[in-house]
């Protein structure tokens, strides 16, 4: 069988901007309008002497010995893949400004500083976050039944409805005295009175939920709910419930709200988080969860300035555990897998999350942390059950361990049965594989290809059924020959093709059916671009491109800054990008990295 | 009307209805700030209840007197069969859906028992793992509706029976009469109500307690609404937009939660006399149905009323928003003397030979007590629009018809709000009814895509809403 020619083609050359399955997926302003490179007036630059007062002295270090991979990565015109994270590529030429270029300040950079960092829109906590900020702050997991994964990006019913809920049996079982917050203070009613003990209650909890000081008009406002509460009620518990109830429903505890701006003096035209906003900046990124005692003492002391002091905290923060939820998390939502789904239901789903989970945890925490590692690891973590899908010996045990992979089969995540499961619900069959939703993660999640456009359930269907027998390939020639169906399917399906030797089982095979498996595909747009034979030749080339890296500062970046990242971005992420490449791709550097950049530490100016 | 939570649903997660296998990719990050305001959700439209009726022993489409149950004409202009004629003065609230198949309880299938398999598959879309035992891998769907459905009542769901336990059931819980099993593991069934004089008691004994939960959490809300409403005001542009947006769904829940309070709809239906009925009658029941309990039996008509009109008013005073109706169990080892039918229901299916014409009669009965408790909701004035609106009725049985204990073609019907009403649904390819399942549950917002045993779910239901 010859490789049909849409295979050969450059993903670029296909897909123009505005087209249905358009590059620039990541990053590219929402009205798809980036600047050109170089095209702003210069402020004079970034350099050491400018920027690097107390205030920003290592942001001022990193420019200056940062070089140029502005570049190549700076915003350029629309096209395939963007795997710069953002502003679309120069046709994946990526390679034209390496950090050794030298003494250029990153171009991105040059431009006018006020116009660097884009609105921080206010975020409302991911759902994941809401669970851990309740665990932490309440001590109760009852929020992780309501909210057991991701959330709508708007508010929805179900999300109020949740909300409510808890707020309600959190603060019932406080009251009934089920749930304990001691933690903050005891206080004998009797003794003190009961306007004395739920003034004492209001200030500790108050600034603990809301993650700032008590102001006196929450003092005011909580005092009368607790009275509210006490007369609906008929007791001083009844009261207390109240205060807790509504504080968890509030704004202040659901957003990371920011309103205390204030100008930096050395940066007029921009503005600055308030210290404890700050605080919940870093905590959120880092943790997904609320500042804990350390963060919020040096937000009152004010030693959230510098972002030295930022740095240093931000190290401290991943050097805890709470921190490896959140890479679980992210790496989680970044390869799907929580959507993959299998014919026996929650038991496999839970074992193939459970390998993901662990392998991811080593290589970010234990291993040297990189991406590469991350995408082509000759190791992973398995169970009996998944070593015998892995043609692994001798593991017996229910229990979890570390082996080496097949290595003429496996390596790294995508070859996770996690990855290559099926995401569709007509799991009855593993040898239907489903090249098109591979190829689609990798796509977007890995090249940042814009799938936004994709047409939704019905009006997607495909043009042919899949006749019994007919391999995926042989199917996908056929179905998706309309026009309409081509600008997509041609970026994506040979990213999935080459996983041809994957059943939706996971398993591995060399026959689909009568015919040998033919596992060729393409990677396109990018800078290690080519032709493969199979899984692990494509795998290979993503760990070795410097776009994917790009690509995945660039998601990161979403998932840090929990906005889309536009062409206002460019010095934000040129600066991690470079931090990232410097590091060999370790993306515990690049989770330090995105607290260094204007972006985190500025607001535009009020 | 399509419904717009579903909207949402779809827009978030991966779509994966059907369509052999096309998935599309989801937007990846649940963090990421969008700038589209939230879609609102339109009052009066969105289900907001579920209720679930079931009748034993399927329905007449073949023998002697023919098919009696299929609806005839087009989709949007058919014509009621006799035993469904009953419904007529509720037809453009109906919808009838034919050919979908209860895989999860077919025998030749899989290894359950013929009546049993569809008795616990009808809700939960599980295999009963062998004759006599419980589904135990899932719940059912209202089960799964409740905890949201009901937040804040005082039940998380209600499910009663008339005439319980009949034959080889003996009044106990066992595969031949139950059909709901609780949302976790270990998804243990769960018993209904029997008792009409106490489940009466136990809904409007108290019906102070209620108002008071609701008055808390409206004094609850209305502080947060205020909380939101004056940062609200301190922010610019869009983040003050996205507050407000928050707002409205806040206020959303205001007013469901405060639906009931103050509508004079709510009242304790009136408590007939029933003590000429034995609720525990099947205690005392033989196998094949030779002991007889006349009485009891004559009362069923008074009594399915009676629990007809407390579940409407269940809803009507936001006790609940999730219920479940038995007439009887799949065993069918009663009499229906008000029919003139002194023999068991059983006795007209299979027992004494397939006796369509008699069962026609029977199905035809409870059509009209369908009829009856639609219109009962539809009369509720639940502000602006019916209660009936915002519920959404399946209205099911265990098997397709009595004489082969089929499960292909079963004669199902919705009815209720959210849905596109009045219309005749036909499903060709007999997909399995846990498609069904899943688009009730996306119904309500739940944006699943597989519900129940997945053998027996390829995705959602189309041409619903």
């Amino acid at each position: 069988m010859v490789i049909r020619p849409w295979h050969m083609l450059a993903i670029g050359l296909v897909l123009g901007a505005g087209a249905a399955c358009s590059g620039s997926g990541t990053g590219a302003s929402p009205d798809g309008s980036v600047p050109g490179r170089g095209g702003a007036p210069g402020d004079g630059g970034l350099t050491k002497g400018d920027s690097g007062s107390t205030e920003t002295g290592s942001m001022g270090d990193l420019g200056a010995a940062g070089g140029g991979p502005g570049g190549a990565g700076g915003p350029g015109g629309a096209g395939g893949p963007t795997a710069d994270g953002g502003s679309g590529s120069d046709g994946g030429s990526s390679d034209a400004g390496s950090p050794a270029d030298g003494g250029q300040p990153m171009a991105a950079c040059q431009q006018d500083v006020s116009t660097r960092v884009p609105p921080a829109p206010l975020r409302r906590l991911s759902n994941f976050a809401y669970v851990n900020t309740v665990q932490d702050v309440l001590g109760t997991s009852m929020a992780a039944s309501v909210f057991p994964s991701a959330g709508p990006a708007t508010v929805d019913d179900l999300t109020t409805d949740g909300y409510h809920r808890v707020a309600h049996d959190v603060a019932l079982a406080a009251s009934q005295g089920t749930l304990s917050l001691d933690a903050f203070g005891k206080c004998d009613a009797g003794a003190f009175g009961e306007k004395t003990c739920a003034e004492k209650f209001v200030a500790a909890f108050i600034p603990r939920m809301f993650r700032r000081p008590l102001d006196a008009e929450d003092a005011r406002t909580f005092a009368e709910l607790f009275a509210l509460g006490r007369e609906l009620g008929g007791d001083y518990a009844s009261g207390i419930r109240a205060v807790i109830e509504v504080a968890m429903q509030s704004p202040e505890f659901l957003y990371q709200v920011e309103v205390g701006t204030t100008v930096d003096p050395q940066r007029p035209t921009l503005g600055r988080p308030a210290p404890y906003e700050m605080a919940a900046r870093l905590s959120y990124l880092l943790w997904a969860s609320a500042p804990d005692d350390v963060l919020t003492a040096a937000a009152a002391a004010d030693q959230l300035k510098t972002s030295q002091q930022i740095e240093a905290q931000a190290r401290r923060l991943l050097a805890d555990p709470h921190a490896h939820g959140v890479t679980r998390e992210f790496y989680s939502q970044l390869f799907g897998i929580r959507d993959a789904m299998f014919s026996d239901g929650g038991a496999a789903a839970a074992q193939a999350q459970e390998e993901t989970t662990r392998f991811v945890d080593d290589v970010v925490w234990v291993e040297g942390g990189d991406l590469a590692t991350l995408l082509g690891a000759s190791f992973s973590f398995v169970n009996a059950s998944l070593a015998q899908t892995y043609k692994i010996d001798g593991v017996t045990s229910t229990a979890f361990r570390r082996v080496s992979l097949p290595s003429a089969q496996r390596r790294g995540i995508l070859t996770q049965l996690s990855f290559l499961a099926s995401r569709s619900p007509s799991v009855e069959d593993p040898r239907i594989t489903h090249p098109s939703q591979r190829g689609g993660l990798i796509f977007e999640r890995l090249l940042c290809g814009d799938l936004s456009q994709t047409p939704s359930g019905d009006q997607h269907m495909p043009a042919r059924a899949r006749n019994a027998g007919e391999t995926a390939r042989e199917w996908l020639q056929k179905a998706i020959a309309p026009a309409a169906c081509q600008s997509c399917h041609q970026a994506i399906d040979p990213l999935g093709l080459a996983f041809e030797h994957y059943m939706s089982s996971g398993d591995w095979r060399d026959q689909d059916g009568t015919l040998a498996v033919d596992a060729r595909g393409a990677l396109a747009g990018v800078d290690t671009a080519g032709t493969v034979d199979g899984a692990l030749e494509l795998i290979d080339r993503l760990a070795k491109s410097r776009d994917v890296r790009r690509c995945h500062v660039g998601k990161w970046m979403e998932s840090a800054y929990g906005r889309p990242i536009v062409a206002a971005d460019a010095c934000s992420r040129e600066q991690v990008a470079e931090g990232f490449e410097r590091t060999g791709g370790n993306i515990r550097e690049l989770m330090i990295g995105l607290t260094q950049t204007e972006a985190f530490l500025y607001r535009p100016a009020p | 009307m399509s419904h717009p939570m579903k909207t949402i649903s779809l827009s978030r997660r991966t779509v994966l209805k059907g369509a052999g296998g096309v998935a599309i990719a989801l937007p990846w990050l649940e963090a990421m700030t969008r700038d589209k305001p939230a879609l609102a959700t339109a009052p009066g439209t969105t289900p907001k209840r579920f209720l679930a009726v079931y009748w034993p022993g399927g329905t007449v489409r073949q023998g002697s007197i023919g098919d009696r149950y299929t609806p005839t004409g087009a989709e949007t202009e058919f014509t009621l069969s006799p035993i469904l004629s009953p419904l007529e003065p509720v037809k453009s609230s109906i919808l009838v859906l034919d050919g979908l198949y209860l895989m999860s309880g077919d025998q030749s299938k899989f290894s359950v028992e013929q009546s049993q398999g569809g008795m616990v598959g009808w809700l939960t879309g599980q295999v009963q793992p062998g004759a006599g035992n419980f589904p135990t891998k899932g719940p059912s769907i209202d089960q799964v509706l409740a905890p949201r459905l009901s937040l804040g009542k005082a039940f998380q769901s209600l499910s009663v029976a008339v005439r319980w336990g009949t034959g080889k059931s003996h009044g106990k819980v066992s595969p031949m009469d139950v059909c709901q099993f609780g949302a976790s593991a270990p998804f243990a069934p769960i018993a209904p109500r029997i008792d009409p004089v106490d489940t009466w008691k136990t809904l409007f004994g108290d019906l102070g307690r209620a108002k008071d939960a609701r008055g808390w959490d409206l004094s609850i809300l209305d502080a947060v609404d205020k909380r939101y409403a004056k940062l609200a005001q301190r922010l610019g542009g869009a983040d003050r937009q996205r507050l407000e947006a928050h707002l409205e769904r806040i206020r959303d829940l205001e007013k469901r939660v405060g639906a009931a309070a103050g509508g004079g709809a709510c009242k304790a239906p009136t408590l007939v006399d029933t003590s000429d009925y034995n609720p525990a009658s099947g205690l005392n029941s033989a196998n094949d149905g030779s002991i007889k309990d006349l009485a009891t039996d004559a009362a069923i008509p008074k009594v399915g009323k009676l629990f007809m009109d407390m579940l409407v008013m269940a809803f009507a005073c936001d006790l609940t928003s999730v219920a479940l109706m038995q007439w009887a169990d799949t065993e069918a080892k009663y009499t229906l003397p008000w029919l003139g039918l002194t023999e068991g229901h059983n006795f007209y299916e299979n027992d004494g030979g397939y006796r369509p014409a008699e069962l026609e009669k029977i199905y035809t009965w409870y059509s009209t007590q369908h009829a009856y408790l639609l219109q009962q909701l539809a009369g509720i004035d639940a502000g602006g629009h019916s209660l009936l609106d915002e519920t959404v009725v399946f209205f099911g049985s265990e098997e397709a018809e009595p004489a082969s204990h089929s499960k292909r073609n079963m004669p199902f019907l919705l009815a209720g709000g959210g849905l596109r009403t009045g219309r005749w649904v036909r499903y060709l390819d007999g997909p399995p009814h846990n498609n069904l399942l899943v688009s009730l549950l996306n119904l309500f917002g739940d944006s699943r895509t597989t519900f129940g045993d997945e053998r027996c779910c390829t995705g959602a239901l189309p041409n619903l809403v």
